[in-house]
């Protein structure tokens, strides 16, 4: 029954090409929404794992979040080196993490901190060591791999957080050593390269002793640009551009934010809550365009549902032949039912690889979306689901056609035919 | 297989289509069912087949009841393993190629396929060239032929055929009457036709002649 299936829907070939067109169009876009929202909160839950607070320059929090922990958008400003300091005086904080940032290799940013980044963030090497003196750096997986970059290799950063297009103010009198590559961890540190903070400093012209406020001296000899850090404004003094800080206990969470945000110059961002803004602000633009996906799945399941009605009318005879060549009502009703299923079946599969395949095309034409760690084809839960919503779509169109067949009096239909 | 009709009766919308009819089939008989349009001719195939019950009297194969006022359980079952029935139009489910129906019609009636039987048959036909054509690609003579082919290659104990030759001409239709008597000998099956063709008369030793719903005396 399953060969006549196919017979019957090979004999009507543009009807059944344009209802798998519909229903793969319909699945793709529910796949692909599946894909990017999960995708999209199982990252910011990754890399936000460990990190209570954030901390800033004033601005927009989001803004902080993303920029200090998906490195994925530009800081808020700099921070002064004593908020590092009173907050690691904080009996209620476990674990500050410094972070300076401002410029980049070959569009990966360089990460100035210290050795709690690879604590919080669970990293080991898998080849060489950890930074240790300035102007060593430790590259993440991916770096490594897409610069083929190795250790005991020598690199020149370049200002910004983003390569551009014929970037030439690279800092030529400060080149980092690769000391380390990281083993892969499928989060944010595969796209970055770490180093310490007195790295990130020296490339922009500030000394170690700037640490307590002093000013350089010969300051005159570096160019403006040499003394930006992630704002670009000009800046002598020794700053940071964010931390990442870890509770000791609850108490944490309800004095350190008031505190900080009390201060003029900074902001504390929570990053669970700024991700859930950011999902529900994501949420909504998807909703929409799931609503849309699934009214064309049901398009797909009227589609089906007319093709078979026009079908069984026209292929009474055929049906009623069936019954007399011995087939019973079961397996007449199966065939109808099957073309529904197969139709569906298919065109759900051809959907699932479109949207699998579209997302593989994204990530080798838009380096922002691997930078995001979109995967290609990384099959979820929610997708089978997905899948078996659809097929029943298919089954149920068949069930009104497959129905009437069951019901067909072949006695009737042979007295028309005659 | 010994058919046996008892007190046949039918009808539609009140009025009398069969009524009384009686007769008996012996194994390997040759019958002709002789009437004009109207007269009955495919209400009683049908009954006969099991494929429409009838409102009095009962259809049995050795003695077994097929089809009766009260029930056509087993009509279906009876059907697919002794009957291969010929129609006047339905002749091939026509989304399959000609080969591919014989095939389904094995399956469906034995549960295997015997493709080499396939062949021989089609070959015996004289269409076996025509095995991948579909049906829609066939001529009329081809494919009433193909429909005898579909019929036979289950090996029936009982062959029915409604209206055979009604769309040939008299050469083909001869031809047609010929061959089903032929193969329907080779096979020792009991062969049924139900025609309103008055030519095909010499070619059955039996005639049953049915008159509005009656069979004649």
């Amino acid at each position: 029954m399953i060969g006549l299936a196919l017979a019957y829907l090979r004999d009507r070939p543009l009807t059944t090409a344009l209802n798998l067109l519909l229903l793969a169009i319909a699945v793709a876009m529910l796949v692909l929404l599946v894909q990017v929202s999960a995708q999209a909160s199982e990252r910011f839950d990754r890399d936000a794992q460990g990190v209570d607070l954030v901390v800033g320059a004033k601005g927009s929090p989001l803004q902080l979040i993303l920029s200090s922990i998906f490195h994925v958008d530009q800081p808020t400003g700099n921070i002064p080196l004593e908020a590092r300091i009173a907050l690691e005086r904080d009996p209620s904080v476990a674990r500050v993490v410094p972070l300076a940032l401002g410029d980049n290799f070959r569009g990966y940013r360089i990460v100035g901190t210290d050795a709690g980044f690879a604590a919080l963030y669970g990293l080991t090497t898998a080849r060489g060591r950890s930074f240790d003196a300035p102007m060593e750096a430790v590259l993440g997986a991916e770096v490594a791999r897409a610069t083929g970059a190795e250790v005991g290799q020598k690199f020149i950063g370049s200002h910004g957080l983003v390569e551009e297009e014929g970037q030439e103010q690279g800092h030529d009198h400060a080149p980092f050593t690769t000391v380390g590559i990281l083993a892969p961890t499928g989060g944010v540190a595969d796209r970055l390269i770490l180093t310490s903070v007195e790295s990130v400093w020296q490339v922009h012209g500030i000394d170690e002793h700037h640490q307590t406020g002093e000013r350089h001296e010969d300051g005159e000899e570096h160019d403006h640009h040499e003394h930006k850090m992630a704002t670009g404004r000009e800046s002598l003094e020794s700053e940071l551009t964010a931390l990442l800080v870890t509770y000791r206990s609850a108490a944490g969470a309800m004095r350190v934010p008031t505190m900080i945000n009390r201060q003029s110059a900074l902001q504390a961002a929570v990053p669970a809550t700024e991700t859930a803004r950011l999902l529900d602000l994501l949420g909504a633009s998807l909703e929409g365009l799931r609503v849309f996906a699934w009214l064309l799945a049901a398009t797909g399941g009227l589609a089906i549902l007319v093709a078979l009605v026009g079908m069984v009318r026209s292929r009474e005879g055929d049906l009623a032949l069936l019954r007399v060549m011995g087939a019973s009502r079961a397996q007449v009703f199966g065939t109808v039912l099957l073309e529904g299923v197969l139709t569906a079946l298919v065109g759900t599969g051809l959907g699932w690889i479109t949207a699998h395949g579209l997302i593989m095309l994204a990530r080798a034409n838009f380096p922002a979306l691997a930078e995001l760690g979109l995967a290609a084809w990384t099959p979820l839960p929610a997708e089978a689901v997905l899948a078996a919503a659809v097929v029943g779509i298919g089954a149920l169109a068949a069930l009104i056609p497959a129905l009437a067949v069951y019901r067909l009096d072949p006695a009737r239909v042979l007295a028309r035919a005659s | 297989m010994d058919i046996a009709v008892r007190d046949l009766a039918k009808a539609y919308a009140g009025r009398d289509v069969l009524s009384g009819v009686n007769f008996n089939a012996a194994p390997g008989e040759r019958l002709l069912l002789l009437g004009p349009s109207g007269s009955g001719k495919s209400t009683l195939l049908n009954c006969l087949c099991g494929l429409q019950r009838p409102d009095h009297g009962v259809v049995t194969l050795d003695g077994a009841t097929m089809v009766s006022s009260r029930s056509t359980t087993a009509a279906d079952t009876l059907r697919r393993r002794h009957f291969g029935i010929v129609f006047q139009t339905l002749r091939l489910v026509s989304a399959l190629s000609l080969r591919a129906n014989l095939t389904l019609a094995q399956k469906l009636q034995t549960g295997s396929t015997d493709k080499p039987a396939i062949d021989r048959m089609l070959d015996r036909l004289g269409i076996v060239h025509r095995a991948d054509a579909r049906p829609h690609q066939l001529s009329q003579g081809e494919a009433q032929r193909a429909a005898i082919a579909r019929a036979l290659v289950v090996r029936p104990a009982i062959l029915v055929a409604d209206e055979p030759t009604s769309a040939l001409d008299h050469g083909n239709a001869t031809r047609v009457a010929a061959l089903l008597i032929e193969l329907a000998e080779e096979t020792g099956a009991t062969l049924i036709v139900a025609t309103h063709d008055d030519r095909l008369r010499p070619h059955f030793p039996r005639t049953l002649t049915l008159q509005e719903g009656q069979l004649a005396v």
